[in-house]
Parts: structure tokens; C-alpha cells; sequence
């Protein structure tokens, strides 16, 4: 059975307004501090940042119009996130961002080990006898290879 | 032309050079078959490493991604049901019903053949085109150069998804990403934000990797965390009842002949206008396929014609879509964006003083396409069991050492850590854009072709003192706004068509 119609702003009208108002920001506020206007014939260094800002605004409008009729249509899709799997995304983002800061005061292959098992972990993997075996394979042959074969310094 | 590309040839078969080929063919294989990760994916992944190459092994590396990528996604189309790559969807339609009567190896050996057919064709053009359309290009000014820049921008619409809108803001987008640095002209900073690290504007490897690689991967975790919460499982496909289910006879190749012959001239001509993509030549050479087809009823239910013809037009793309590139610098496709970012990495500008610059590169280009066909045929054909298994592996085992080669990949680059910072952030807004149906690869699009664009337009105003009228004085630009608006209402078109192909197969 359909779920009745509701009438709400559809996410594509949400993004147009963002955009928009982005657009603006950048026209009137970041552009002019930000970038330098040194002017010759018209061709300035804000030229196309500026055209850029414009067609942001421009290009707002058929978005939040085609919003606008697909919602009146009844036929607006809605993003779904699905809460476990967003977590499991942000988990694996922050990870990312920990490795960054951890790698150049533990080391390359100790901190890779340790983000390879906590990533197979978190998605999943139970089976010890693949873990194990991908995790300190992996980091020792690339740290192998990166600072053997290619000269690399690494962390 | 002749001799040119024998010595072409001796430099793939020398120095090692076809091993990177053949390793470029296996790894764009493995990366298409496996959901969720493309060629594109891979060659973004292997840019890092192609700096400590000399420019042929790199391309050599890059181009048997490129065509293997392309067939790759083929197998997961016909193994699971699930395309690999986008320019797989249409495989899809007829290959996965083969699969469940059994006939997998039917299927993947018919795609391997027409894919090779339509690279091999594709490549022949090129050989023979690229160097005329070069000469034609000398006759470009800045202006003409800006409008056909536009023109390429077009092409954002073929890769931008079910919203033409969206792709072009992704563009944007990624031409304002570009700007980030020192101005080309009068080297004034603009958005560094007293950032020493963003003097030299935004990284192209680490973004590519972030909103390419990551981004996906971010995306798939997500998925298959969905899939599992719906307790959604793998089935079984059942094996062939015969030998015949298993391999390809003579009579069912020349009764798919003149579909992989059309389907392949489709895929050529779309792959040289950079406007449209493989995905449309998937599913323009399924419609060939079928009207061509005696028995046009079998389709959708599992027709072997109906892997030919879509499996020949996207990988006709694949040769095609360097004739612009090599000709103006301009990439034919999404994929062709991100080649021309690895060349640019290895200090080759492309355009038409490539051909007198660095002929030996431009021919051992076309000699390791033609060879990575020979190769694929050669090793897919006996390792296809292999690559089917892999279609397989967990994503709880692929998925971490992704995140791992992504972040020692960047790092390698320049040695820089705010490379890794650049590519966590541009990996959450890839994630996000697809999210909310804006395709990353626009962004990247618009950001390779962002500071072309700009050079050769303020170039222009300067020229002609401010007055925009450089734009439209010409012949040259008069005919390519034409082809603009042309390829504007032909993709448009063929996104309405390529909906009821979607609804068709699904009844």
C-alpha cells in the first residue's frame, strides 16, 4: 500500500536554496576578500570565480524548479541513509583521520596493521585466518615496496 | 605512419614495457569485476605510482587499465547481476538471464570477444584519425579553444547521471576548485586563505582518489551494511547442463558479427565526440544489436546477441575517446579526464604538438591498446574461472586494503600529509554529491578542464581587448556552438531512451 502524499520541501528544493545562497556568499563575500582584482580589459583574476558564483545562482533556480514539480507530482525521492551503514562510513572517515595523525609518531606498518584489522573488523570479517594474514601481509609488502623499490621515506 | 608504430610496438615488447601492459589489463579486470570499484578507481589508485615511470610503461599501465576496467565490469553484470561499471548496466539485461540457465561461460567468453572486437576498431581509428584532427586544431585560436571547451563541458551531461542540471553544477563546482592557488596571469593568490599547502592550488591525484576511490568505498561500506540489516544473501547460479553452455561456437560468433560490427562504429563515433560516454554506446549498441537480431523476442531473456552488442559499443569507446584527447587536450569521457591528469603528471601536454613533440609516446599509445586486446584475449580466455571467483571476495577483505593503498598512495606523491587531509575531505563531498545525485565525476571533469578553459578564454578577452564577440566570429566557433547545442539535445534525448530501455527490461 503507497504511503499518502506529504507535502514538504523535497531535497533537491533544500539543495537549490544552499546553492543559491552559496553562490551569493561567494559573489559578495569571499570573492572580494579573498581574490584579487587586478583588472586589464575586463580580465581580472575574479573573472571566473565570479562567473562561477553566478552560474551557481543561475543554476539553482531549474534545480529547485524541478524539485518543486517532482514534489508536486508526488514523485520526489528522498535520500536514505541507512543509520548503521552512515555510522560505519563516519567510523571509517574518523579512522582515516586518526591514521593521520598516529602514522608519523607510531610508524607506517605497525599503524596500518592496526587500521586494516579494525576496518575488516568493523564491516564484518570474523574469520581470524583472513585477518590476520591481510593485515600484516599487506603493510609489510607496499612498505617493501614503496621504500625499497622506489626510494620512498616513509613514516 | 607504418614505421612510427613498429618502433611503437618494439617499445612495448622492449625494456618490460608489455608486463606493465599486461599487469595494467589483469588489474583493470580485477577492479571492474569486483562492485563498487571501476577502472577508473584503478587508474586514480595507480597515478601515484606512475611518477618514478618513464612516460611509456606509465601509459603502457594506464591504457590496459583502461581497457580491461572497461570489460571488467562486464563479469560482475553477468555473474551477479550487478554491473561492475556503469558501461556494464546494458550487459546486464541479457547476461545475467544467461547466467541463470546456466550459460555463464557462454556469456563472459561472447563479452570478451565483442569487447575486443570494439577496442580493436576503436584503436585502428585512432591510429588513423588522430594526426588529421591535430592538424585541424592548429587552426584553433583562444576563442575557438574556449567554445570548444564549452563544447566538451557538454560531455558532463553523458556521465551526470538522470539530472543534466546537477552534472553541470558538479562542473562548476569543479572549475571553482581549480581556481584555488596562484592566478595563471597575474599570480595573485585567490582562496588560499593564508594556507602555505594551497599556494599550489588543490592536488590532482589526491582529490581524484578522495572523490573517486573513497568516495565509492564510503558509499559501498554503507550499502552493504543496508544490505546486510535486509539480510539480503548471495544465490548460487547454477552450472552449465553442457559443454556447449560453456564456450562460444563458431556459427553463434558470425551470427553476432554484424552486431559487434555496428555496435562498434556506434561506440567509435561516440567515444570521439567528447560529449557523450560508454554508457550511452552500452545501450545504443543493445538497440542495434536487437534490430539486427533475427530473433528479437529472446531478448531480455537471456539472447547471446544481447551481450555482444552493448559489450562492442562501450569498449569501441575506449580508443575513440583519445582522438580529442590527443588532438586538443580535450578528454572524450570521464575516464579520458582522469588519463589526461596522468599525463599531465608526467609533464606530456597534450594537444597537436604532441604528435612532433613526443611522437614515441603518441605511438606507443596506440601500440599498447592494440597489444592490451591481444593480451586480454590471450589471458582472459584461460583465466576467466579465476576472475569470476574474484567477482566474489568479501567486501570486508577489499574494502580495508583499499583504505590502506588510498593512504599510502596519496602520501607517496609529494610526501606531503595535508595531500591525506585533501583526500578525506574531497572523499566525504564525492560521498555526499552521490548522495544527493551530483556524480564526483563531474567535479573532476570540471576541474581538468577548469584551467584550459580559463587560460584560453582571458587569452581571448585580452586578444580582443574585452570584447566578448571573439566568441562568435568565427566559422570554427559558429559551428562548434552548434555542435554544443546539438550534443546538448542529443544526450537529453538519449537519457528519455535510455529510461525506457530501463523500463522495458524491468517488465
Amino acid at each position: 500500500m503507497e504511503s499518502p502524499k506529504k507535502k514538504r520541501i523535497s531535497q533537491d528544493e533544500i539543495i537549490s536554496c544552499l546553492l543559491c545562497l552559496f553562490g551569493i556568499l561567494l559573489y559578495f563575500g569571499v570573492n572580494p576578500k579573498y581574490v584579487a582584482d587586478t583588472s586589464i580589459f575586463m580580465v581580472s583574476p575574479r573573472l571566473v570565480p565570479n562567473i562561477c558564483a553566478i552560474l551557481l545562482i543561475v543554476l539553482s533556480i531549474p534545480l529547485f524548479i524541478s524539485g518543486w514539480r517532482k514534489r508536486k507530482l508526488g514523485i520526489a525521492k528522498t535520500v536514505e541513509f541507512d543509520k548503521k551503514g552512515v555510522v560505519l562510513s563516519i567510523v571509517t572517515v574518523l579512522a582515516m583521520i586518526c591514521y593521520y595523525f598516529v602514522v608519523f609518531i607510531i610508524g607506517y606498518i605497525p599503524t596500518t596493521i592496526v587500521l586494516i584489522t579494525g576496518l575488516m573488523i568493523l564491516l564484518g570479517q570474523r574469520n581470524w585466518k583472513l585477518i590476520v594474514p591481510c593485515a600484516i601481509l599487506i603493510p609489510i609488502a607496499t612498505y617493501f615496496f614503496f621504500s625499497k623499490l622506489l626510494y620512498l621515506t616513509m613514516p | 605512419m607504418i614505421n612510427s608504430l613498429l618502433e611503437g610496438f618494439g617499445a612495448i615488447l622492449s625494456s618490460g614495457t608489455w608486463l606493465f601492459l599486461l599487469g595494467g589489463v589483469l588489474l583493470g579486470v580485477v577492479m571492474g569485476c569486483i562492485p563498487g570499484l571501476t577502472g577508473m578507481m584503478a587508474i586514480a589508485l595507480i597515478i601515484p605510482l606512475t611518477f618514478y615511470m618513464d612516460p611509456v610503461k606509465s601509459l603502457a599501465l594506464l591504457l590496459g587499465i583502461y581497457n580491461g576496467g572497461t570489460y571488467g565490469g562486464s563479469i560482475s553484470a553477468i555473474m551477479l547481476g550487478t554491473p561492475g561499471t556503469p558501461q556494464a548496466a546494458a550487459t546486464v539485461f541479457d547476461g545475467f538471464p544467461m547466467a541463470k540457465k546456466g550459460q555463464a561461460g557462454k556469456a563472459l567468453k561472447m563479452a570478451l570477444i565483442a569487447s575486443v572486437h570494439g577496442c580493436l576498431i576503436s584503436s585502428i581509428i585512432l591510429l588513423l584519425a588522430a594526426e588529421p584532427v591535430a592538424r585541424l586544431s592548429l587552426k584553433f585560436g583562444p576563442g575557438e579553444y574556449t567554445v570548444l571547451m564549452v563544447f566538451a563541458m557538454t560531455m558532463i551531461g553523458a556521465v551526470s547521471g538522470k539530472s543534466f542540471v546537477k552534472g553541470i553544477i558538479g562542473a562548476v563546482l569543479g572549475v571553482l576548485i581549480s581556481t584555488i592557488g596562484l592566478d595563471l596571469l597575474a599570480s595573485t593568490p585567490r582562496y588560499t586563505f593564508g594556507n602555505t599547502n594551497l599556494i599550489s592550488g588543490i592536488q590532482l591525484t589526491p582529490m581524484l582518489i578522495g572523490l573517486l576511490a573513497m568516495s565509492e568505498i564510503l558509499s559501498q561500506i554503507e550499502e552493504t551494511a543496508k544490505l546486510k540489516r535486509l539480510g539480503m544473501k548471495d544465490t548460487h547460479l547454477p552450472p552449465p547442463t553442457c559443454k556447449e553452455d560453456s564456450t562460444v561456437s563458431l556459427k553463434e560468433y558470425f551470427r553476432c558479427l554484424p552486431a559487434i560490427s555496428l555496435s562498434s562504429l556506434l561506440g567509435v563515433l561516440i567515444g570521439a565526440l567528447p560529449a557523450l560516454g560508454a554508457t550511452i554506446a552500452s545501450f545504443l549498441g543493445y538497440d542495434v544489436s536487437k534490430k539486427l537480431s533475427k530473433h528479437p523476442e529472446e531478448f531480455g531473456k537471456g539472447s547471446i546477441e544481447g551481450v555482444a552488442g552493448p559489450e562492442a559499443g562501450n569498449n569501441g569507446v575506449c580508443g575513440a575517446s583519445l582522438i580529442p584527447l590527443l588532438a586538443f587536450g580535450i578528454p572524450g569521457d570521464a575516464v579520458a579526464a582522469v588519463l589526461l591528469g596522468a599525463l599531465m603528471i608526467q609533464g606530456i601536454s597534450t594537444g597537436p604538438l604532441i604528435f612532433t613533440e613526443s611522437p614515441k609516446v603518441v605511438y606507443s599509445m596506440y601500440a599498447s591498446l592494440i597489444s592490451s586486446n591481444v593480451l586480454m584475449l590471450v589471458t582472459m580466455w584461460f583465466l576467466l574461472p579465476l576472475f569470476t571467483k574474484l567477482a566474489k571476495v568479501p567486501k570486508s577483505v577489499i574494502y580495508p586494503v583499499v583504505v590502506a593503498m588510498c593512504l599510502i598512495g596519496v602520501y607517496s606523491i609529494n610526501q606531503n600529509s595535508f595531500d591525506i587531509l585533501t583526500m578525506v575531505l574531497f572523499s566525504v563531498l564525492g560521498y555526499l554529491m552521490s548522495k544527493f545525485g551530483f556524480p564526483p565525476s563531474t567535479l573532476v571533469i570540471g576541474f581538468i578542464l577548469g584551467p584550459q578553459l580559463e587560460k584560453n578564454f582571458r587569452q581571448a578577452l585580452l586578444i580582443s581587448g574585452g570584447d566578448p564577440k571573439i566568441f562568435i566570429n568565427s566559422p570554427l566557433c559558429l559551428i562548434l556552438w552548434a555542435a554544443a547545442v546539438v550534443s546538448i539535445v542529443t544526450i537529453l534525448l538519449s537519457k528519455r531512451n535510455t529510461k525506457s530501455y530501463i523500463h522495458l527490461a524491468e517488465e
